[in-house]
């Protein structure tokens, strides 16, 4: 049982880690990883780094991000910083808009029970 | 477990990526457990087992992406494993041609007197022969200081017609008497050993080999599209005429 919610979980928060992602960035571009994490924190939202990075490489190569390396001109490691594509802020119209109608119909499907 | 041997099993589950997307990756994760303010032990808890990392990568590369990295591993294996063929067929084949174009033995360690107990076969007498002609065979000749002019051949492939000894399809051992004598070749190999008196060679599509020892040949050449390499020519010593046509002409190498 724990096994089967731990895997449809896995499934389901790639939808919508994907669309924080992109709300996360919309306001706050650019940011690296550590802070888009902050940011889910900050939202209640607990999200591995395990899952983070992958999707936002999947992003990336959909064309929806945009990355670059920063580099500190004193000390500390290099940062991958990403930033919205114009593909990116097209798209988030559509999944905030896919996201409320299927947020309304399971709200209206429990209510019919 | 520490980060470099996490980032290597991570790197090594990665392979089917394209190199550059999987060093940006890398560097990213190391970055981040590098910058991170937790213990590098929980951080490298929380990104999950590298095998498990790899795939959710894997899982959401597209499919195109994998793809064309995979008809590329075999395309490579497949031309590696064809060089690798390729060069053992070659180092076989070397082999081969050595085994059978090598001389029987080093024919410039014998001369007139003892190459009859080094040759098995028969030894036939010759007289009153003026031309010796190789057809498709190979000949090695000595000279006699004692005038002997004898031979033996693999087979019995031989006949004399009008003072001239025709060989063909054979290998024979001649030991010249000290006279004007007239070598014929056609694609054939013939091998002169430190030859003691003036000697006529004409040869086509064929290989002529000449054993000087420490003797001095004045060569008279006349050769259409043959090469001729190693061989000095000194005037006033033992004239050896060589005529050649599509033909090499070398010093004898064992």
């Amino acid at each position: 049982m724990q096994d089967d919610y731990r895997k449809w979980l896995t499934q389901f928060r790639k939808g919508y880690v994907e669309l924080y992602t992109l709300l996360s960035l919309k306001n706050n571009s650019p940011m690296h990883g550590l802070g888009i994490l902050k940011f889910f924190e900050a939202h209640n939202l607990s999200i591995n780094e395990g899952t983070l990075y992958p999707l936002l490489n999947r992003m990336e190569t959909n064309g929806w991000l945009h990355s670059s390396w920063n580099v500190p001109q004193t000390s500390g490691h290099p940062k991958r910083e990403y930033q919205l594509t114009k593909k990116g802020e097209e798209i988030l119209p559509l999944l905030i808009e896919a996201y409320d109608n299927h947020h309304k119909s399971m709200k209206q499907i429990i209510k019919e029970k | 477990m520490k980060t470099s041997t996490y980032l290597s099993e991570l790197e090594k589950e990665l392979s089917l990526l394209p190199k550059k997307q999987r060093e940006e990756i890398l560097k990213e994760i190391n970055s981040y457990i590098n910058e991170s303010q937790a213990s590098q032990q929980d951080v490298i808890k929380r990104f999950g087992e590298a095998k498990d990392l790899a795939l959710s990568y894997l899982e959401d590369a597209p499919e195109l992406q994998l793809k064309e990295k995979r008809p590329m591993a075999k395309i490579q294996k497949f031309f590696i494993a064809l060089s690798i063929f390729s060069f053992a067929l070659v180092i076989f084949a070397f082999f081969l041609f050595k085994y059978f174009t090598q001389d029987a033995f080093n024919y410039s360690k014998y001369n007139a007197k003892n190459i009859e107990n080094k040759i098995t076969h028969k030894w036939k007498n010759l007289e009153n022969i003026k031309t010796i002609n190789i057809h498709q065979g190979s000949a090695v000749f000595y000279w006699s200081e004692k005038n002997i002019f004898k031979y033996s051949c693999a087979n019995e492939n031989t006949s004399i017609k009008e003072k001239t000894l025709f060989v063909k399809q054979n290998a024979c051992y001649f030991v010249l008497p000290k006279k004007l004598l007239h070598l014929a070749g056609f694609q054939a190999d013939l091998t002169l050993i430190e030859p003691l008196f003036e000697t006529a060679v004409k040869i086509e599509q064929a290989e002529l080999r000449i054993e000087q020892h420490s003797k001095k040949y004045e060569f008279i050449f006349k050769k259409e599209q043959s090469s001729i390499q190693d061989l000095n020519s000194v005037k006033g010593n033992i004239l050896i005429r060589i005529e050649s046509y599509q033909a090499q002409v070398n010093k004898y190498e064992y």
